[in-house]
């Protein structure tokens, strides 16, 4: 498929309404101004996150529009070579909040759980569900 | 520096072995001698993430985000600005059978090489090793004399285990690296059973200083050795350097790039480009030369100077193949605050395999490096990450590579370095190897397993193999080139197969032993 360069600019205000909407997909908060502006920046400054593929840009921008479930159906849009821009948009959100030192997700100063095994069986069934809902979502709006 | 008996070509493993044997006889190292330009200012990798420093983690320019798009793009270890200089050599493309680029890698120009990043497992070749990929013209027993005052200098760490006669001896062992609560489990379960299973298992070896040794502290295992080089405790090559220097028995001249040299009856007119002075031409005479570039760069100069555009030589990689080990007995359990990433190593004791198992500790990785590889959603994965990590463990698979026709090296019209590697089979002894580690209670699957792409394990040897009776680009068992008297090679371009097990110790042995060579060989 042909790759179609995107401008060099962004619009400001679409990149932070995509960030406010995959930040609250991953960790259902929304960001705090520091994150925000830094995941801007990296729009800005690295430059693989302006060669992808239009309709996948495209798929990014229904997903934000309509509500979608960005988490669900990531790992569908998951390719080998070039990653899709919404996984590497959601890596990127990940990384920033772990190295800002951010969220409790990548807390690793925890004491030991108690229940542990049903505690992994109870996230297995929760991503089951997200994967089977993205699935559906994905098929249904036609994402690329 | 018009003259000098013995020039010496860069500061990694190898040249610095090499110049050790010559010190105090007039040698000079040269390299290029790239250093850091920024470092990691934390004791520790968990206090750099409870302040939440971005520049110093992902760098100021994202340089550690630079697989966020293209995953494997640059090797996992050389992202972070305070180790990415390490690979600020020569850059080469590797392309596999299809002709795409598959890796794309550099040779070094830093101060010490390639040493500033490597895993530190130095371990030696034995006879059983030699034979099991064949092509060698020396023997163990020639190198041992080597490796015994290499480890001497060093300072090992291990243990005299089921793993001590596959790894080979080493007369002084420093007390074995710590490992975690997940490796210390399979051990003991090993323990129980070993003599029901096909896989030997043991502590890993390696050059860290688990105590102080010949003056230098020991290792403060902060888990930061994805993010800086200056890792107390861990060797390198800067470390034997350092200690010449002090002794004022060799000469370093570093912003020097060798480019060409020509033989004459009675030395080798060198030309160097001095890049601290714009990259004016210089020339040195030398009345031997000793290549230790880098296997890559190496093959590269040696290519350029005979003019040789499109020549094929042999290339030789270990592209490993990474699995990972669940241990559920320990899944929620804390993750330990300190740690080294390589915990423990293993070898397949079946049908005369020789393959070498390194297994690591994933837990002191960014999580997020982990979360593309897990095949559910992130939101999910993140949840799952800190219930599963002081279960988990990654097995790295080290194959012989006895290296094949279709796999070459070759300089391009524009001088740049090609790298084509076609033949690339899967490990066969992948279902193998997992069944043994069940038996232990770590589980895994083959579709989990990841192939490294060719170029990825820096492992390269073979571009220039001794021979008894060399042919063309190949080198003497002295290491001269096939054509020269006074020119030889001392990495690991030299080395003509390779077993499973990390060269380092081999080639750093190996260029030792070559320069007792040039000691001993009257002119």
């Amino acid at each position: 498929m042909a790759m179609e360069v995107m401008g060099l600019g962004f619009d400001q205000d679409s990149i932070s309404r995509e960030v406010v909407y995959l930040h609250a997909c991953l960790f259902g908060l929304p960001p705090n101004e520091r994150l925000i502006l830094e995941y801007c920046r990296a729009h800005h400054e690295i430059s693989d996150l302006r060669g992808f593929d239009s309709a996948q840009v495209r798929s990014v921008e229904l997903i934000v529009e309509m509500s979608l479930d960005a988490v669900g159906i990531e790992p569908w849009l998951r390719r080998s070579g070039r990653r899709h821009p919404l996984t590497s948009k959601l890596l990127l959100l990940s990384y920033l909040k772990e190295c800002l030192g951010d969220g409790r997700e990548y807390d690793r100063n925890f004491t030991r759980e108690s229940f542990v095994y049903l505690r992994i069986a109870f996230q297995l069934i929760l991503a089951f569900a997200r994967l089977t809902r993205g699935l559906y979502q994905k098929k249904r709006y036609g994402l690329r | 520096m018009d003259f000098v008996n013995y020039l010496v070509v860069g500061s990694g493993p190898s040249g610095v072995a090499a110049a050790r044997k010559l010190q105090g006889k007039g040698v000079c190292i040269v390299d290029v001698g790239v250093q850091a330009e920024s470092d990691f200012s934390y004791d520790s990798f968990r206090d750099s993430l409870s302040v939440g420093d971005l520049s110093a983690l992902l760098g100021s320019r994202w340089e550690f985000l630079g697989n966020l798009v293209t995953p494997n793009r640059l090797h996992s270890k050389l992202r972070s600005p305070g180790v990415s200089y390490v690979a600020s050599g020569n850059r080469f493309n590797v392309r596999d059978s299809s002709g795409e680029v598959v890796n794309q890698g550099a040779g070094s120009h830093a101060l010490g090489g390639m040493s500033n990043a490597w895993g530190a497992q130095l371990l030696r070749y034995t006879d059983n090793d030699l034979a099991s990929v064949g092509g060698w013209p020396i023997t163990a027993a020639d190198l041992n004399p080597y490796y015994a005052e290499l480890e001497q200098h060093i300072g090992i760490a291990g243990k005299a285990d089921d793993m001590h006669g596959f790894l080979g001896e080493c007369e002084r062992l420093l007390p074995p690296v710590p490992i975690v609560s997940a490796a210390s489990e399979l051990l003991d379960r090993y323990n129980r059973k070993r003599h029901k299973l096909g896989v030997k298992l043991g502590r890993a070896r390696l050059a860290v200083l688990t105590e102080g040794y010949r003056g230098y502290e020991s290792h403060k295992f902060g888990e930061s050795e994805f993010f800086s080089t200056e890792q107390r405790g861990i060797y390198t090559a800067r470390r034997t350097l350092n200690e010449m220097l002090e002794s004022g028995l060799v000469n370093y001249k570093s912003g020097l790039e060798v480019v060409g040299y020509h033989e004459n009856e009675g030395f080798v007119e060198v030309s160097l480009r001095d890049r601290g002075r714009g990259g004016e031409l210089r020339t040195v005479r030398a009345r031997h030369v000793l290549l230790g570039c880098g296997t890559v760069q190496t093959a590269r100069l040696i290519l350029l100077n005979n003019g040789a555009v499109g020549r094929k030589l042999p290339f030789l990689d270990h592209p490993p193949t990474l699995f990972p080990l669940f241990i559920p007995s320990k899944f929620g359990m804390p993750l330990p605050s300190s740690s080294y990433p390589i915990q423990l190593t293993a070898t397949l004791d079946q049908g005369g395999a020789r393959d070498m198992i390194s297994i690591y500790y994933p837990g002191a990785l960014l999580w997020s490096d982990l979360l593309g590889d897990m095949p559910i959603p992130m939101g999910s994965a993140l949840r799952l990450l800190p219930k599963l990590l002081g279960g988990m463990l990654v097995g790295q698979v080290w194959e012989p590579s006895k290296g094949s026709p279709n796999n070459r090296i070759y300089l391009t019209k524009s001088g740049s370095i090609q790298v084509d590697y076609p033949d690339r089979e899967p490990y066969e002894r992948l279902k193998s190897v997992l069944r043994e580690f069940r038996l232990l209670g770590a589980y895994s699957h083959p579709r989990l397993a990841q192939i490294a792409p060719p170029g990825w394990g820096f492992h390269y040897a073979g571009c220039t193999p001794m021979r008894v009776h060399p042919r063309e680009f190949e080198t003497h068992t002295d290491g001269r080139l096939w054509n020269s008297k006074r020119v030889r090679v001392i990495d690991g371009s030299v080395l003509p197969t390779l077993p499973a097990k990390n060269h380092s110790l081999t080639l750093m042995a190996n260029a030792a032993r070559i320069a007792q060579e040039v000691l001993i060989c009257g002119y």
